[in-house]
């Protein structure tokens, strides 16, 4: 089982359809895959045509006292994936805090028995938690996704002096940064892509993910830009992103 | 002029050290260049540079 941990660097940057579209190449290119969304926003299922009425999914189904992995789907494609479900600020402070002990996401992975070449790609907020702190801990590879805007680049150098990966270098060296949302006519945007290149050096994912319309109509068709146009740039320099990562576990 | 095998690899060698040397000056010019247009650029990247070993570590970790 290779698990994959996708978290953004702050909010916005563009993390969950990084892992909607990866999940949807490796499920393209033959392998199994399971996707697990612990960001309580909940938006990872509308990029696989859940009913956005929909309230299921684990987190909602523990706090109705119902197995969690009974809220799994399975998208036209073929993709496996678990909705966080639809509930309430208090209700996911009490499951944080009583119904999620300290090596809850590795026991349960553990539990789905999945084979050795299947791929688990974990969607995380970028705020930390105990969900996303067990995620970071249980993952082989680490995508930080990072906007080349200032916001970006002024969260990571605080990220890298304060923040909770920088404390643990097991976590750093599994760490690789991906460059999202490119705005192709800005040159302000280059600007910042270049110097983030120099200061993370070798941990820059070489694929770099440009702004691109079909990204934002294929969500409003509940789908993935590989499906919605799939000769877009963003379609090409996704499936460019899944042979990296397929790369990076053969190496 | 004839070149043999091992001369080629010398001048491949020799352009391809150049190039890179010439690739770093224009890339550092360039930076150099972001960083007087952009004010916040220049503060954050001025800050790296003044706690390397700090950033180095994790960085390269």
């Amino acid at each position: 089982m290779r698990i994959l941990c996708v978290q953004g660097i702050h909010s916005s940057v563009g993390s969950t359809t990084v892992v909607a579209n990866a999940s949807r190449i490796l499920k393209e290119l033959g392998h199994d895959v399971l996707v697990f969304d612990l960001n309580p926003n909940n938006l990872l299922r509308l990029h696989f045509n859940m009913d956005w009425q929909n309230p299921s999914g684990w987190a909602s189904n523990i706090s109705h006292e119902k197995p969690w992995f009974s809220a799994a789907f399975e998208c036209e494609q073929g993709v496996r994936f678990i909705p966080f479900g639809q509930i309430n600020y208090k209700k996911l402070q009490s499951l944080l805090i009583n119904s999620i002990a300290e090596t809850w996401l590795p026991d349960q992975l553990n539990l789905l028995n999945l084979s050795n070449d299947s791929w688990v790609i974990i969607n995380i907020s970028s705020e930390l938690n105990e969900l996303s702190t067990q995620a970071l801990k249980s993952s082989d590879i680490i995508i930080r996704v990072i906007e080349p805007q200032i916001n970006s680049l002024s969260q990571l150098i605080d990220s890298i002096q304060s923040s909770y990966i920088y404390e643990d270098v097991s976590l750093i060296n599994k760490s690789f940064y991906l460059i999202n949302k490119l705005e192709p006519t800005s040159l302000l945007d280059y600007d910042v892509a270049l110097i983030l290149k120099k200061l993370l050096l070798n941990k820059i994912i070489p694929v770099t993910i440009h702004f691109d319309e079909n990204i934002k109509e294929a969500l409003a068709n509940k789908t993935t830009v590989t499906i919605h146009a799939p000769k877009s740039p963003a379609a090409i320099e996704f499936r460019a992103l899944a042979i990296w990562l397929i790369n990076h576990f053969n190496r | 002029m004839k070149y043999e095998k091992n001369d080629v690899n010398e001048l491949y060698e020799s352009i391809n050290v150049d190039a890179n040397f010439y690739v770093e000056i224009k890339e550092n010019e360039y930076l150099t260049k972001i960083k007087n247009k952009w004010l916040l650029i220049n503060e954050i990247v001025s800050f790296v540079n003044e706690n390397p070993s700090n950033y180095n570590n994790n960085r390269t970790a």
